[in-house]
């Protein structure tokens, strides 16, 4: 036996045991049921490098692209989007996933991928808001009235203008509605009311009162659900804005609760409305920690709240906002939402402060990860989204195996057939690349995606073609009269300058292909290229070398090919 | 010399490829003109969401809706969110209905997920479903995608030829790109007739076919090298040349798209009709590997042929 037979032998074992080698982690890991994986994966954090991971489109998952959205002050930051990326990190984190991901792409992306997690509220909530937290000072009742008032001037004006109502009237019946929205409880006594009143006045005007969609709930001024586009409508309108600038409000603004109520009997759902201070008293950039935690209200049931804990500097700021401001209310506001607006009672010193609402012990956790991860320097806009629930993905790894048996089966039919004994060597080369294939996505911890098996299963159809090529021209050596060992070494040699510039362009396409697709196609571009150039490596040593072995004695006469 | 040999089986076919190609050429030149008009009859491809953003829903409902398509469809069409695909796809299991729900084009963002859920929610009162995929593309994405798109069937043709022209004769590149982009040309044809989706992984299907087409036009071209080389053909006709050479490399040809056949055959058998990205994929494969074997047998050859005539390849 030759010299290089032997090292090809020994190169070839050696590829298979290393191949066993990396493989024995993912296959371990994946035999195991989808709960054991999990344990399995969070106690050893470093496993991900060991093991094949499976693609979104095969576990389940979701998938977003953020694009940081620049003005033109942070427009040539360069810092923007890595500071952006440690935050959203940090709050991904904070999830408690297994595996999250997230990468930068360009200079204004965020590629976040969360296997497992398929509630994609969450994510956008938690990986999307900007989360800007602000305390506003509330104005007082009186104040609240005014603005109300002034608002319905405007629209009153305007009505009119249109009809030839008597304002005194309007003016009256407005008044009186004021009084009983204030005494009263909520919708739906007001509207039987209203009707009355309504009809008197308002019989040719489609444009409604300011007032007229206020309702009270819980000592707030609210509004119904169906009626927030309207009142959002009227709010953002000029002339509105303007009256109030006049009217002395330019320092104040509308802000909405975060969260529609509902009413217990009515059903109702409202969203709360408040009138603050423009000016922040206070940001919440100096929070050192935020924690959900059930309250421990001695009036309620507890329920989940979010504590935040200052450091010294926001204390500080923290006490001399609350000393100055006893007795006022004030405004806890996230990306200008307000999520609660409690009564400052009394100086606090201690740094801490409490956010409640209706939360979940769940709304509560995601917003502290939130407020603990900090505010993004700039907001985001999520411009890609796909969310796979896991039963797609275990039905496409199911149906793919069984084109993978039926595909390699076929070709086995068909390479027997034509090659004999030789095509059995042949498909055992192909088992080999399978196994190296593998082995070497395994080593690389190289994702494996939906297009990627398919990328396997073409392999399979394509490393052939390297074996059928040497093995043609091996039948043309034999039909011209060489001897088995001549015709072996000539089918190689002079098939292998095709066999390599064929599959290098191959090559080039798959690395195209790699840099323009993303997730899946970027796995199926993978699989391609390390199919091919294991495929390359077995069909010329391999078999080559179970061909010489084969023959090396001379004795064999006739070549079963 | 060894007789014993002789029993093994090698019979150079004898079939006229370069004397049929008229014929050839017209079959090429008629399918791609059916490409080119279906493609402006449809007024473009029916691109997924991947390329022209929106949003794509498959959804599960316990039920059978099979009936109620009609329903749904006039549900999502008073969202306003455009015109929707709604389709049905084959089930996993059990007695529920697949369907897959498609907005596009008109800047959707990441709510519409939400609007026809909701909607879904209030007009289908009792009918439970899941949402078993989400895919959301926003339409500065999508255009991006196109433009990449663009450029790596580009760039892709480009790099082979640079390199047939390096290895071979520059003659033998572009007779190549004649062939191979012959089979681009039928796949998307094929999307422009069918009016099936156009998505990122069809676009990996076509870059393999180029690549797959390519495959086979360079073993016809190294025997063709190799024979030009040999002192024996060189009272031979390059046209006879040519057509020994697609002949001699026919069975392996045969073999090798045999083989991928029935690989990807068998991709495409198993996903039929799940709504699955590999369904397109497989079929676009399917076509691709068909008419790649085709122009390489057919067409490289004969416009190396041409060509010759023209300006000779052998000195």
């Amino acid at each position: 036996m030759r010299k290089s037979s032997i090292w090809a032998i020994l190169l070839t074992i050696f590829f298979i045991g290393a191949s066993i080698y990396t493989l024995y982690p993912s296959i371990s890991l994946y035999m195991k049921s989808a709960e054991e994986q999990r344990k399995v994966i969070n106690e050893d954090p470093l496993l991900r490098k060991k093991i094949i991971n499976l693609g979104l489109d095969l576990q389940g998952g979701m998938r977003l692209v953020l694009e940081v959205q620049r003005t033109k002050e942070n427009q040539n930051d360069e810092t923007l989007l890595d500071r952006a990326y440690t935050i959203v990190e940090n709050r991904i984190n904070g999830l408690g996933l297994t595996e999250p991901n997230i990468q930068k792409q360009g200079r204004d992306r965020l590629i976040v991928e969360l296997p497992g997690l398929t509630d994609e509220k969450i994510a956008k909530e938690v990986v999307g808001s900007t989360a800007q937290l602000k305390f506003h000072i509330l104005r007082s009742n009186a104040e609240l009235e005014n603005a109300i008032r002034v608002i319905d001037k405007v629209l009153r004006n305007e009505i009119s203008a249109k009809t030839e109502n008597d304002t005194a009237e309007a003016k009256q019946s407005q008044e009186q509605q004021l009084a009983e929205s204030l005494f009263g409880v909520t919708g739906n006594e007001n509207s039987e009311e209203k009707t009355e009143i309504d009809t008197v006045e308002n019989e040719e005007t489609s444009v409604s009162k300011f007032s007229d969609y206020l309702i009270m709930a819980r000592g707030d001024i609210a509004v119904r659900e169906k009626d927030k586009p309207a009142v959002s409508a009227i709010l953002k309108r000029p002339d509105v804005i303007d009256a109030l600038r006049k009217g002395g409000f330019s320092s104040s603004k509308f802000l909405w609760e975060n969260k529609a109520s509902v009413d217990a009997s009515s059903r109702t759902r409202y969203y709360g409305l408040f009138l603050v201070k423009s000016e922040a008293a206070m940001s919440g950039e100096n929070i050192e920690s935020a924690r959900e935690e059930m309250s421990q209200d001695q009036f309620r049931a507890s329920s989940p709240v979010v504590s935040l804990v200052f450091n010294n500097k926001g204390a500080r700021e923290f006490e001399k906002v609350t000393a100055r401001n006893v007795g006022e209310r004030m405004a806890i506001v996230l990306d200008d939402f307000v999520y609660s607006a409690p009564t400052i009672n009394e100086k606090i010193s201690m740094g801490r402060a409490q956010i409640s609402g209706s939360f979940t012990l769940e709304e509560a956790r995601n917003l502290a990860v939130v407020l603990q991860a900090g505010a993004l320097p700039a907001p985001v806009e999520i411009v890609e989204e796909r969310v796979i629930g896991p039963s797609l993905g275990y039905d496409s790894i199911e149906k793919a195996s069984w084109a993978m048996l039926i595909g390699f089966v076929l070709i086995s039919i068909l390479m027997v057939y034509r090659y004999k004994l030789s095509g059995l060597i042949a498909i055992a080369g192909v088992i080999l690349n399978i196994l190296f294939l593998l082995g070497i996505m395994a080593g690389l911890s190289a994702t494996l995606t939906l297009p990627g098996i398919a990328g396997v299963i073409l392999m399979v159809g394509m490393a052939v073609d390297a074996n059928v090529l040497i093995f043609e021209r091996i039948r043309e050596e034999l039909a011209m009269g060489k001897a088995p060992i001549t015709a072996i070494e000539t089918g190689y040699s002079r098939a292998f300058r095709a066999i390599f510039d064929a599959n290098i362009t191959t090559i080039f396409v798959a690395l195209i292909l790699y840099n323009i697709g993303s997730g899946p196609v970027r796995g199926f571009a993978l699989t391609l290229m390390i199919g091919i150039i294991v495929s390359l490596y077995t069909a010329l040593t391999f078999t080559k070398t179970v061909f010489r072995v084969a023959t090396a004695s001379g004795k064999v006469k006739k070549l079963s090919i | 010399m060894n007789n014993e040999n002789k029993t093994v089986a090698f019979k150079v076919p004898n079939i006229n490829f370069i004397g049929n190609r008229k014929i050839a050429f017209i079959i090429a030149i008629a399918l791609i003109s059916i490409s080119f008009l279906a493609l402006i009859i449809r007024g473009g491809l029916n691109f997924s969401v991947d390329f022209v953003g929106g949003t794509e829903l498959q959804v599960s409902f316990e039920d059978d809706m099979r009936s109620e398509i009609g329903e749904i469809r006039k549900i999502v069409s008073s969202l306003d969110l455009g015109t929707p695909e709604v389709k049905l796809v084959a089930s996993t299991g059990g007695k529920g209905t697949e369907m897959q729900i498609t907005v596009k084009a008109q800047g959707q963002d990441v709510s519409v997920r939400d609007k026809i859920t909701a909607a879904f929610n209030r007009d289908l009162p009792g009918k439970n479903f899941t949402v078993l995929r989400e895919e959301t593309v926003g339409p500065k994405v999508g255009k991006e995608l196109q433009a990449d798109a663009f450029k790596a069937i580009l760039l892709s043709i480009l790099v082979i030829l640079v390199y047939l022209a390096f290895r071979f004769k520059y003659p033998y590149g572009i007779a190549s790109i004649v062939a191979l982009t012959h089979d681009a040309i039928i796949c998307v044809g094929l999307f422009a007739v069918t009016g099936w989706e156009f998505s990122i992984p069809v676009l990996a299907a076509i870059l393999t076919v180029i690549a797959y087409s390519i495959n086979s036009t360079i073993v016809i071209f190294d025997r063709v090298r190799e024979n030009v080389g040999n002192q024996a053909f060189a009272k031979m006709s390059f046209d006879d040349l040519v057509n020994k050479s697609v002949n001699e490399t026919f069975i392996r040809n045969m073999v090798t798209t045999g083989s991928t056949l029935f690989v990807v055959l068998s991709i495409l058998i198993v996903f039929l009709g799940s709504g699955n990205i590999l369904e397109n994929f497989a079929a676009t494969l399917v076509v691709g590997f068909i008419a790649g074997t085709f122009s390489s047998l057919y067409i490289a050859g004969a416009v190396l042929v041409l060509w010759n005539k023209k300006w000779a390849i052998r000195k």
